[in-house]
């Protein structure tokens, strides 16, 4: 008896420390994530900006959704299309990435990183600054060479950007 | 003569963590944290602010509960309140510090297994009172930053060239002060690099501690033979 009583006193108080610690990460995360959210739209607002300067942007509804593809945007100039961006995002052991990439005249003319939580993060960071350099679209994405010492890290980079080429070559999206 | 022992207790244990006792140089814990955050002294810094803030708030919280929390139960409520700081420490980091957030990556969740957190919270926190707890963290965390900070001044230094701050910490101004870009060598940006610069850095340590220990031990036998020679004049 005395060791049941033992065990319920353990129990409870193990029970109560860890809901204390539970409402105090609930009423922060009530705090703190309209921040985040804040801070993620103003990134993606930016980096928007950065891959077509001067554009604006018509978020499209996306048909044949792939679940790597969160959003397309279509951007326009004076009513002239100047391409599209996707944003895409994948997972591997190493951790998520997400990325924004910019799809005009069937090429890629940017990529850019809005997370990354890769364990070599640095070095997927500077693989993908590195992708800016290249001329990448449905014929050469296959010869991509994704050794840069995260390779797992870059073939998760490379998969997402054939993810969104082949959406994009599909003729999926709405216009 | 010091008339108050407990302000003496209290810088003791102060100067204890930051010093005498080190987490990285000394007992050489948390190592892996230490090598991959190092790449820049804002990042080290903004490491060390962050872990610094969990050992503080874990220790305190730890030692007020220390007589309430069961002998058999201990670790894994030590692992819960840890583990809760962390987290808040992560998300007031995501909301407010995101390119930090962005740069330290997973070793912010990491801290939750940092042996020194947990070792301090087992070794001190659940046997002091909040106070001296609140010291042994504040020495503890300030003299963990201090050593990160300490590789990082060398990695970014030899690795780029130069030292910039405002880039990870937006709240500083943006600095960069360029010593010898041209001549940088980039392995110190890589793990290796972090390797060598902690072994050297721990060398010199070694060096220093040898060379007091040598010191000491000539001072005493000259003491002894000080004191033979007066007795043998004497006599």
């Amino acid at each position: 008896m005395s060791n049941y009583k033992s065990y319920l006193k353990t129990g409870l108080i193990l029970a109560a420390i860890t809901a204390i610690c539970g409402i105090m990460i609930a009423l922060l995360n009530g705090v703190t994530a309209p921040i985040i959210e804040e801070n993620n739209y103003k990134k993606e607002q930016e980096t928007l900006a950065l891959i077509f300067y001067g554009a604006t942007f018509e978020n499209l509804e996306i048909k044949e959704n792939d679940s790597k593809i969160n959003k397309v945007y279509l951007a326009k100039v004076n009513d002239e299309i100047l391409g599209y961006v996707y944003l895409v995002s994948g997972k591997n052991a190493y951790g998520t990435i997400e990325l924004m990439i910019g799809i005009s005249d069937g090429s890629v003319c940017a990529v850019e990183i809005i997370t990354n939580t890769q364990s070599f993060s640095k070095v997927v960071n500077q693989y993908v600054n590195d992708l800016d350099n290249l001329d990448i679209n449905n014929q050469n994405i296959e010869d991509l060479d994704v050794k840069c010492g995260a390779t797992y890290g870059a073939k998760l980079v490379k998969e997402l950007i054939k993810v969104a080429l082949d959406h994009y070559q599909g003729g999926y999206l709405h216009e | 003569m010091n008339n108050n022992p407990q302000k003496t207790n209290k810088k003791e244990i102060f100067f204890k963590g930051l010093l005498k006792e080190n987490p990285l140089f000394i007992t050489l814990l948390g190592t892996c944290p230490a090598l991959a955050t190092t790449t820049s002294v804002e990042s080290a810094l903004g490491m060390g602010i962050l872990f610094m803030f969990v050992l503080i708030g874990s220790n305190i919280v730890i030692s007020l509960l220390r007589k309430i929390i069961p002998s058999q139960v201990k670790i894994p409520c030590y692992i819960v309140i840890i583990a809760t700081f962390v987290t808040i420490v992560k998300m007031l980091s995501e909301a407010f510090l995101p390119e930090l957030y962005q740069t330290l990556g997973v070793f912010i969740s990491l801290i939750v297994v940092n042996c020194i957190v947990l070792g301090r919270a087992e070794a001190f926190a659940s046997k002091n009172n909040v106070i001296n707890s609140f010291f042994d963290g504040l020495g503890n965390g300030i003299g963990y930053t201090m050593a990160i900070v300490i590789i990082a001044f060398f990695r970014e230094l030899l690795g780029t060239g130069a030292i910039t701050f405002g880039v990870v910490l937006e709240f500083l101004p943006y600095i960069e002060i360029n010593l010898f870009k041209d001549y940088a060598i980039s392995l110190f940006t890589m793990p290796a690099g972090a390797f060598i610069v902690l072994g050297i850095v721990l060398a010199f340590i070694a060096c220093y501690k040898n060379r007091q220990e040598e010191v000491k031990v000539f001072t005493e036998k000259k003491a002894k033979l000080d004191a033979m020679r007066q007795a043998v004049k004497e006599g």
